[in-house]
């Protein structure tokens, strides 16, 4: 944070970027919960609803986090440029926490079906790789507030973004022409599997923000 | 009028009014909206149509004020830093607008559906929430502007008003993708209206942030 810090001031400026660090500390846990709450919905539907209750807790605590983040950076002397991409990234950053109460809503409705099991495989190897997307996107922003390059990790976030579209593609002609599934059926797994897909899309958009505000450092 | 009255000039009062005229603008569809749902559970779709085209102008209207908002900020109203957050808010409220012409004009397709008696009071309470989470929006945009000290409590009612809706959304999903034995095109375009209609309280929750953003700038 050192290198930064000239621009971005000290005090007030240092403790809003660490607001940065704990809002992506929720948003991991959370996606850490929600593929625990997946599994158990597929695998053990009675154990699942502990884990949507964590799951909405914790996007309150990042809500917070968020709105506390907000007042620190226009209270603060980030530059006007600084200050606006920051915004947008905090914004990006919240919807992924949001995206991620949606799929669980979502997931939740799953229970009560008969998902076949190559869809299943297909919605939990989604969620595995959602699940590494907001780890990459955590190292991104422990690198960006060292001042440290994210380059390598910002090519991987995109690479693993590019695999979950193409696992998307896959699953939705499962449902859509496999014949396997009922409108109503197939309704849910497509609102759940968008809804999925959206956390790492979001994440890479983290990504193209940061490295917009690397090149205005 | 409050402090912005004795700090700004002449151009930056007019773009407060037309601000204020802005979300006039919004309040009218806001108001268009909620008749629009009491004639949907009424089943009176002749007016829905009529609502259509007058939400329309509604939303063309406020476009153009937005856009006025706009030149006048970027020919020299306001100072350049604050510029940039001031056109963000009637960004968002022009957002807002747009919303709800979106939901009012999605109601026509309610027409075909089996509408279950259990979810009509879930529409209607989550319609007059959004109504309410309008009225408050514009009065924290009025104690902005004249500096009150409610504008918090007007916030705070949005927060609120906002993460009610989200619920109601909650339990008529559930009503609508666990428990009704419905048809699939009602399940689909009933999904769609309350996506829909959620996505007001949405936008109206961004400008109560932005407006927050204002107030730690001591812009007014």
């Amino acid at each position: 944070m050192t290198r930064i810090l000239p621009i971005f001031g000290r005090k007030l400026e240092k403790s809003t970027l660490n607001l940065l660090k704990k809002h992506i500390d929720i948003t991991y846990e959370m996606i850490n919960v929600f593929a625990l709450f997946t599994y158990d919905v597929f695998e053990q539907p009675r154990k699942e609803g502990l884990h949507l209750k964590k799951i909405y807790d914790l996007e309150k605590k990042a809500d917070g986090v968020e709105k506390r983040l907000v007042h620190k950076l226009y209270a603060g002397a980030f530059l006007p440029w600084t200050r606006g991409l920051l915004h947008e990234l905090i914004n990006m950053m919240d919807d992924i926490t949001d995206n991620i109460k949606d799929s669980a809503n979502f997931v939740s409705y799953l229970k009560k079906m008969k998902v076949h099991e190559e869809v299943k495989i297909f919605v939990m190897n989604m969620v595995k790789d959602s699940v590494y997307v907001v780890k990459k996107l955590k190292e991104v922003i422990e690198n960006f507030l060292s001042n440290k390059d994210i380059k390598m990790l910002k090519e991987e976030i995109e690479r693993v973004e590019h695999e979950i579209d193409i696992i998307k593609k896959m699953t939705f002609d499962d449902i859509l022409l496999g014949g396997k599934y009922d409108e109503k059926a197939s309704e849910i797994l497509i609102r759940a599997i968008n809804s999925i897909s959206n956390i790492s899309d979001l994440a890479e958009n983290c990504c193209d923000n940061i490295e917009l505000l690397n090149i205005s450092k | 009028m409050g402090i912005i009255s004795s700090i700004f000039g002449k151009k930056e009062k007019e773009v407060i009014e037309l601000f204020r005229k802005h979300m006039e603008k919004v309040k009218t569809m806001s108001n268009l909206f909620l008749k629009a749902t009491d004639n949907v559970m009424k089943e009176n779709f002749n007016f829905i149509q009529d609502a259509e085209i007058e939400v329309s102008s509604l939303e063309y209207e406020a476009d153009c004020i937005m856009r006025d908002i706009a030149i006048k900020l970027y020919s020299g109203a306001f100072l350049t830093s604050t510029r940039g957050i001031l056109y963000k808010l009637a960004d968002l409220l022009d957002d807002v607008a747009d919303k709800i012409e979106n939901t009012v004009k999605s109601f026509i397709y309610l027409k075909k559906c089996n509408f279950p008696r259990k979810l009509r009071e879930h529409f209607i309470t989550m319609a007059k929430q959004t109504s309410e989470c309008i009225e408050n929006l514009a009065l924290a945009l009025d104690a902005l502007f004249e500096n009150k000290p409610t504008l918090k409590e007007y916030m705070d009612r949005v927060y609120e008003l906002e993460h009610s809706i989200d619920t109601i959304k909650k339990h008529i999903f559930d009503f609508l993708l666990m428990g009704a034995r419905i048809d699939n095109f009602s399940i689909r375009v009933i999904g769609d209206v309350i996506d829909f209609v959620s996505s007001i309280s949405d936008a109206v929750e961004d400008c109560c942030d932005q407006i927050e953003v204002i107030k730690i700038t001591k812009l007014t």
